[in-house]
């Protein structure tokens, strides 16, 4: 099986040499430029945007009573959803000994360091008075305040931190050995002492590779329940409200379907684009492409199911505030959301039934992006719907972006973008010594 | 590596397989000392140094301590440092502590897995005699060395005859 995870013909020294020349002999230097003036240019939109609200207020925002949560919070859930799916394709599938993670695996990774990074802003700026954010910390403090530890908002915020701390960790420890080809490979002086210090003096001994094995197991053991209990405590953020349409059993588990769906997708979106500008084809091979587009078509069916309960709950259940929000869902104002997330995260998906579409990058690449923007829709439905439509018709009212909410969503899109672009110049995109791995174990396999 | 170590010959060989060949004959003509590096994990490899990797206990340790940390900080603050009667319910509601606990263990043992990695393999080291070694560069993409410690030179020419068997594409001697 391993055979066509990396095309015949290639050896140890040609993967290296592919992977280590994306980043000493750059090909499209000018196609890179102008994506990261792009990035750049969004990121400094929203640095303008974060300052005026520093400034202004949460008030530029479209929020208000009723709905008091809007893009910051939908925001917050799509991109730490996204970051998600990146790590559990990395540390679900080692755990599996899958394979065909090898060459998708740093390439996720780096994914979820900046989807969390992303998502990590908009709580803060969420906040009225972002400057106390630190309040949010257990520490000794003269008034004599603990912060409060049986709300979910507060299990929010360690459970984020801790996985933004963990998933840099995870990310770095799969890097160590590739930081030392690096250093081993880079033509200036510069980079060998920059790649050498970050390798921290690696040198592949017997020794060395049992116990960096034995950590690596150790740390994606433990980044798959991570992933699980943060996507789950992020549901328990609305389940824990009494809101109509929050207040349900399975949002926990409905967040995670969601996470990892939208976290494949997104890896499809930038799979498929990287090995074809850098010619990648023959270690991300169309088997890899096959098996992220069954998985998404998998966990597109989990979100249908947890869609088709919900409203099941809402009618089979006896509250006619549930029945109310349900059917407002279906036909009210917010219903093209509805609508719209239940074509790209439910029905587009169905495609990937057909082994044709999934050998078609530029079907995938569609599909991948109309799950990532579908699964946007189904955030921002959940936050805003619920509260525009709570018990009391006094308590209606509805939520319009203003160019302030915009302006910031395409700044953490351009710092995304950013953030990859300059990785895949400084860093190999491919986990080179997982690849040599698999190329060995092909070899015995034929030997 | 015995400490009395003053001869290190490097050894390349062309895989992994002829690499351990050397390993296995060296170790048993009696050769301490021995060290592989490999641009990639070769389990059996690491099965010859005979030693167990203690990573996973300190992980787990970490993780004991993460719990035992989370778990008194909420207790203490929700029961000594700020006790909140709200509508009678009980100071010490563990229940609602566990989800900060749980994330309290997982960061722990990230961290005490990852120091325990960094520490247990020798890391971070300045400089490695390995490094001498003619063409070591590539033993992080493509190359295969064994290198061998002697502590005089009583059996310096019995160990270049024996590795001469073992087919190395090339074998040097180390500056001391």
């Amino acid at each position: 099986m391993s055979d066509r995870l990396i095309a015949p013909g290639e050896s140890f020294a040609s993967v290296t040499d592919r992977v280590t020349g994306i980043v000493f002999d750059p090909p499209h230097r000018l196609g890179w430029w102008l994506l990261m003036l792009l990035a750049l240019a969004l990121v400094g939109l929203g640095t303008l945007a974060i300052g005026w609200l520093f400034v202004a207020g949460i008030g530029i925002w479209g929020i208000n009573i009723p709905v008091a949560w809007g893009f910051a919070i939908s925001n917050y859930v799509w991109w730490i959803g996204m970051a998600s799916g990146g790590t559990m394709i990395s540390s679900l599938f080692h755990v599996m000994r899958a394979d065909w993670r090898s060459s998708v695996n740093r390439l996720a990774e780096t994914m979820t360091l900046f989807a969390a990074a992303c998502a990590g802003i908009f709580p803060i700026l969420h906040l009225g008075r972002p400057y106390y954010f630190y309040w949010l910390f257990p520490y000794p403090n003269v008034m004599g305040l603990w912060p409060q530890f049986r709300s979910p908002l507060l299990w929010d915020f360690f459970a984020i931190l801790t996985y933004v701390l963990c998933s840099m960790l995870f990310w770095y420890v799969g890097l160590i050995p590739d930081l030392a080809t690096m250093r081993d490979r880079a033509p200036s002086r510069a980079g060998q002492i920059v790649y050498g210090l970050l390798a921290l003096g690696w040198r592949g001994s017997a020794l060395q590779w049992l116990r960096y094995q034995s950590a690596y197991r150790v740390l994606a053991g433990l980044m798959g329940p991570l992933v699980i209990s943060v996507h789950s405590i992020v549901g328990l953020d609305f389940a824990g409200g009494l809101t109509p349409g929050w207040h349900s059993t399975q949002y926990p588990p409905f967040f995670v379907f969601g996470a990892v769906l939208s976290g494949f997708g997104i890896v499809l979106m930038l799979a498929i684009p990287l090995r074809r500008a850098y010619r990648l084809e023959a270690l991300i091979t169309p088997r890899h492409l096959d098996i992220l587009a069954r998985l998404t078509l998998l966990s597109s069916l989990a979100v249908g199911y947890a869609y088709a309960m919900d409203l099941f709950t809402a009618f089979y259940g006896d509250s006619r505030y549930d029945h109310d929000l349900a059917l407002d869902r279906l036909i009210g104002h917010y219903a093209p959301l509805f609508w719209i997330t239940i074509l790209c995260n439910l029905l587009l998906p169905q495609a990937l039934w057909w082994r044709r579409v999934r050998q078609d990058t530029r079907l995938l690449l569609v599909i991948g992006a109309s799950v990532v923007l579908g699964m946007w829709c189904e955030r921002i439905l959940i936050v805003l719907q619920s509260l525009a439509h709570e018990y009391e018709p006094s308590r209606w009212g509805l939520f319009h972006p203003t160019f302030w909410d915009w302006a910031t969503l395409l700044g953490t899109i351009g710092l995304f973008l950013a953030g990859l672009l300059l990785l895949l110049r400084l860093l190999p995109a491919l986990s080179l010594f997982e690849l040599r791995d698999l190329l060995a174990r092909r070899g015995a396999a034929h030997g | 590596m015995a400490e009395a170590t003053r001869l290190r010959v490097s050894a390349q060989f062309a895989d992994d397989a002829a690499l351990l060949a050397a390993a296995c004959r060296l170790r048993a003509a009696g050769f301490a000392g021995l060290e592989a590096y490999t641009p990639y994990p070769v389990p059996a490899l690491g099965a010859l140094t005979g030693r167990a990797s203690r990573v996973p206990a300190i992980a787990f340790l970490g993780g004991l301590a993460g719990f035992a940390l989370g778990l008194g900080l909420q207790l203490y603050a929700t029961i000594i440092g700020y006790p909140l009667d709200v509508g009678g319910r009980p100071l010490d509601s563990w229940p609602m502590y566990l989800p900060t606990v749980y994330e309290f263990v997982v960061g722990s043992a990230v961290l005490a897995a990852t120091l325990g990695f960094i520490l247990t393999a020798r890391l971070p080291r300045y400089h490695h005699p390995a490094f001498e070694a003619p063409g070591f560069a590539r033993a992080s993409s493509d190359g295969f060395f064994l290198l061998v410690g002697l502590p005089d030179r009583a059996r310096y020419q019995s160990l270049h005859e024996e590795l001469a068997r073992c087919r190395p594409l090339a074998v040097a001697d180390l500056p001391a």
